[in-house]
């Protein structure tokens, strides 16, 4: 019988609560989360089916912060499991947790989260952007491209961006609603 | 006094209040939790990532120092600062409250 597997998922910023859902159901079939490899690839091992309950931070530490981060979530009773570009991931026995337990526990603090986020991605990403950009009208100047297919990437370019910061608001939407 | 740090911190949320509260007395996150659960009978529960990110927010504006780090745990007190902004925010929760009883405040 296999005792790893690697699964491959993919979640936006926004899909935090079902990459939770989706870990906790996988445990519950026997396969515990091991390892985050990069964006979207999970390792797994086999456990005994347990319900266990997953929660992710977006917090950015240096390594000498990182260890006091951990212990105040062990405190809690938090055992992290691997952390990757920022996200750390947490799991804690559901037969522990006080119903569903979560990492936040006020609006001010959720919001903090998002804005980290920001911060950490959304910012870097309309950075990365601009560079793009500056290339692509670049090449038209040197003949590499055409003045349409320049416009043609800068209208896609933007709309991928345009998409990722509706994704953040509406993340501030639904934090706003369920309190 | 930063007149930003006083807009941002009066009036608080209900957990920068009880952890400032706390602080009088130096304490970790966890422990603070713990004090606030016994104070509030357990109707006030502050958990990690909140805790974690208030008390860097805190540090960062002053309010509050980091005395020592005992087994991996970070031991904060209250600053001189974060006294005054305490005090402030405890006049002004006074005042709500002799309000509420239809007193004048004075």
């Amino acid at each position: 019988m296999k005792t790893t597997k690697i699964a491959f998922r993919y979640y936006t910023i926004n899909d935090v609560d079902a990459e939770e859902h989706w870990l906790r159901n996988m445990a519950k079939q026997g396969w515990m989360l091991d390892h985050v490899y990069f964006p979207g690839f999970y390792h797994f091992y086999a456990i005994e089916p347990t319900d266990i309950i997953y929660r992710l931070d977006y917090h950015p530490l240096s390594t000498k912060q990182k260890n006091a981060y951990i212990q105040m979530y062990a405190d809690y009773g938090w055992t992290m499991i691997t952390s990757l570009f920022g996200y750390h991931y947490f799991q804690k026995p559901a037969a522990l947790c006080h119903g569903e337990e979560t990492l936040f526990s006020d609006t001010l603090s959720k919001i903090d989260m998002v804005n980290r986020l920001i911060q950490g991605r959304l910012v870097p990403l309309c950075g990365v952007i601009i560079i793009i950009l500056v290339f692509i009208w670049a090449s038209t100047l040197f003949d590499g491209m055409t003045i349409e297919e320049a416009l043609g990437l800068t209208i896609f370019v933007l709309v991928v961006l345009f998409l990722t910061a509706l994704l953040f608001f509406m993340q501030y939407r639904q934090i706003h609603r369920s309190h | 006094m930063d007149e930003h740090i006083r807009k941002v911190y009066v009036p608080m949320t209900e957990t920068a209040f009880y952890i400032l509260l706390c602080l009088q007395k130096q304490n970790h996150g966890y422990g603070i939790t713990a004090m606030v659960e016994t104070m509030t009978n357990g109707q006030i529960h502050i958990a990690p990532g909140t805790m974690y990110g208030t008390l860097a927010k805190m540090e960062k504006d002053g309010l509050i120092r980091l005395i020592k780090e005992e087994n991996k745990r970070r031991i904060y007190t209250i600053t001189s600062l974060g006294s005054t902004i305490l005090d402030m925010e405890i006049r002004r929760i006074h005042r709500l409250y002799q309000n509420s009883k239809g007193e004048i405040a004075l």
